[in-house]
């Protein structure tokens, strides 16, 4: 194998799949890179753990040699990042089993590994369902994939749910049951209905190459796997057994009141909020909001450190005027910031002090984004 | 295989009993404490009680349960809860 290849295009490759390897010692050859170099494929590189797998190509390569060579994925990775901007030639000595890596007058050698024993990607039986643009999965992605549990017992909480509807209704869903992130799009096609639930991780995998273009990326499915694929990159993730929760059911359909307030202002007092340390006697860290008349107070308060209360006068406010609530603040900042980032107000709409609220853009109807309350004493 | 099933399902049942029943012990202990707390603080916890509205004999069971710290939403049923969940409210808080 021999091959010539600008650092900046062999940089970008390499980002983009060597995560997917294994950062375990267990197996040696799933922490691999798989190097493989054709005339007519350019390089392909592919990585896998086994619970996702990624494989992306370029042909912007100057194929000298065709072949194939599996080297330790984070050691290239980090290697090739450190490169100068240059020309990079790379070669296989097959003498002493090393890949070597030539950059203006220096080098470098890698050991390789026996890729016989690298196992191919199970994409053989994949069902092709549906196709997205890019910037729909990404937003949608994006605005849900943080409301999804680290830890849960119940795995599909820790998971972002896709539910095909029988109509075209895309709706992608994630919730650590404290609050819950909803995000729905049209489909143009009518693929049959069915469901899915990805791991976070893929989520966070999959933002990384997604662009705000309109280009389509295609998703196909098996009993266990799922991919995502355009012609040059393709990620493949275990599927989450599990069934989810009626989700419908958490979004409330009642409200007593209605607050209207500027994105870009609750989020600044929010994070100064957060900003408030943790007492010890409660895990997380809560925001009080008292509506008034015409204003809305924030409160964050510590035994230890001391209390920020904020009025923000510029608001209105639909229903009953008086209402006091507390959420954990993270919990609030988070979804505040995604609505800062798109529009210039923000609803929430209440049912209580202690039932869930629903925050909203007033402008577009596709994203909610529902929240329990804290019930503390104070 | 059915046998197996048979048994897991009688498991099932029983655990749920057990909860139901550990709930009452809980909410005989709440009474007893009631006899000997001040008022005040007895007054501080019942409101806590009272923040899930009950509607129906099986909701006040549900919502007992809850309050007990349990989760009483299909998903997560019999485990014990951290904080407030948003698919137990929608069962519980349901008109």
């Amino acid at each position: 194998m021999k091959l010539n290849i600008e650092k900046r295009e062999l940089s970008a490759l390499t980002t983009m799949v060597y995560r997917a390897a294994s950062t375990k010692n267990t197996i040696p050859y799933l922490s691999g890179l798989l190097l493989q170099l054709s005339h007519d494929k350019g390089l392909t590189m592919t990585a896998t753990d086994m619970e996702i797998g990624i494989r992306a190509s370029t042909t912007n390569v100057d194929v000298i040699e065709e072949g194939t060579v599996l080297v330790n994925a984070n050691y290239l990775a980090d290697f090739i990042k450190l490169l100068p901007d240059t020309l990079i030639s790379m070669e296989l000595n097959t003498s002493n089993s090393k890949l070597n890596i030539n950059y203006g007058r220096s080098s470098g050698n890698i050991n390789i590994y026996r890729e016989l024993e690298y196992p191919e990607l199970p994409i053989q039986k994949m069902d092709f369902r549906f196709s997205i643009p890019q910037n729909i999965l990404k937003e949608a992605l994006r605005k849900t994939v943080f409301a999804a549990a680290a830890n849960h017992f119940r795995q599909v909480f820790t998971g972002v749910l896709f539910d095909i509807l029988e109509d075209g209704l895309l709706k992608i869903v994630a919730s650590d049951t404290h609050r819950l992130a909803y995000y729905t799009y049209q489909m143009d096609s009518k693929p049959a209905p069915f469901k899915f639930v990805i791991p976070v991780r893929t989520v966070h995998e999959l933002l990384r190459f997604l662009d705000d273009s309109d280009n389509l990326i295609n998703i196909a499915i098996s009993d266990n796997n799922v991919i995502f694929y355009q012609d040059e990159f393709l990620l493949l993730s275990r599927l989450i057994e599990g069934q989810y929760p009626n989700y419908e059911t958490v979004i409330p359909a009642n409200f007593i009141s209605n607050l209207s307030i500027n994105a870009h202002t609750l989020a600044n007092s929010l994070e100064r909020a957060k900003i408030m340390p943790t007492d010890d006697r409660f895990k997380i860290q809560p925001v009080q909001l008292a509506m008034q008349e015409n204003e809305l107070l924030i409160n964050s308060y510590s035994e230890a450190m001391g209390e920020i209360v904020e009025i923000i006068e510029d608001i209105s406010i639909e229903g009953e005027k008086e209402l006091k609530i507390v959420f954990n603040t993270n919990y609030f900042l988070e979804a505040v910031k995604v609505f800062d980032q798109e529009c210039e107000n923000i609803i929430i709409d209440f049912s209580g002090s202690f039932a869930p609220a629903v925050l909203k853009n007033p402008e577009k109807d596709n994203y909610l984004y529902i929240l329990v309350p804290m019930r503390t004493n104070n | 295989m059915e046998d197996t099933a048979k048994s897991v399902q009688e498991l099932k049942v029983l655990i749920r009993e057990l909860i139901l029943e550990i709930g009452e012990l809980k909410e005989r202990v709440t009474i007893l404490e009631r006899e000997k707390t001040p008022p005040a603080a007895y007054n501080e916890k019942h409101d806590k009680l009272d923040i899930i509205k009950l509607q129906g004999e099986g909701y006040e069971r549900l919502g007992q349960l809850y309050n007990d710290g349990y989760h009483v939403c299909p998903a997560n049923f019999g485990y014990s809860r951290e904080g407030d969940c948003l698919f137990c409210l929608a069962l519980i808080l349901k008109e």
